[in-house]
């Protein structure tokens, strides 16, 4: 059991650190793995396509506007569940 | 709380407080495009300002809001959110794509844009509002009460 153990441990953390190899380096923007696909359009059409003067709330309420619909609807549900769970007084 | 707890001092201090608590909720709903913000952090501080008052004066509190009114207040959030996203898919666009929101009052498609996602903040802040509102009442009453 003990030696089962070692290996794993092993094997976990020769595959941890053969993939921060190959992971990007911080900071270097030219490295991310989304720098061809979708970003630069939002950096650089942003604003005009938009009219957001921020680029968070360009992707946030625009691109991404779906997102925020099903997340606006995840915490409705988090209030339902709480509520459903706890019992409400019967003529409320 | 089930009882009412504050003292004289705290209640003028919550007093004065609470109106200014909601003026900054609502400018940080309306500065979203331009500052950090918007309607999740604007609902949260709106909800704020009622949870003062409810840490404060107990069952005595000016400003009560029943659960159904609370559960309204949040589905009409998410319908307003729904109706901007359809409106746009009734008029031949893709759901939530806001220039089909109008093309007369302006010639700059960002402008009318910035509008719709303004509307869609608007109905987060509704939901936000109502649900941690409703999520502290009901923790604070306890179960079945």
């Amino acid at each position: 059991m003990r030696t089962a153990k070692a290996v794993l441990f092993l094997l976990v953390a020769i595959f941890f650190f053969a993939f921060l190899k190959q992971l990007p380096t911080l900071g270097k923007s030219r490295k991310v793995a989304s720098f061809h696909h979708v970003s630069p359009r939002y950096i650089e059409k942003g604003h005009e396509e938009t009219g957001a003067p921020n680029y968070v709330t360009a992707v946030l309420a625009d691109y991404r506007a779906f997102d925020t619909f099903g997340e606006t609807i995840v915490i409705f549900c988090a209030g339902l569940v709480a509520l459903s769970i706890l019992g409400i007084k019967d003529h409320e | 709380m089930n009882e009412e707890f504050g003292s004289k001092l705290l209640k003028q201090t919550a007093r004065i407080h609470f109106p200014f608590i909601l003026v900054f909720g609502i400018y940080v709903v309306v500065h979203g495009h331009y500052s950090p913000g918007g309607g999740f952090q604007g609902g949260v501080l709106l909800s704020m300002a009622i949870i003062l008052l409810d840490l404060i004066w107990g069952p005595n509190s000016p400003l009560k809001i029943s659960y159904s009114k609370l559960i309204k207040i949040g589905a009409l959030g998410i319908l307003f959110y729904y109706a901007i996203g359809a409106y746009s898919f009734v008029w031949g666009k893709n759901f939530l794509d806001y220039s089909a929101l109008s093309t007369h009052y302006t010639d700059h498609p960002g402008e009318i844009r910035a509008l719709g996602s303004f509307g869609i903040e608007l109905g987060v802040t509704l939901t936000v509002f109502s649900t941690l509102v409703l999520i502290y009442k009901k923790l604070q009453e306890g179960p079945r009460h």
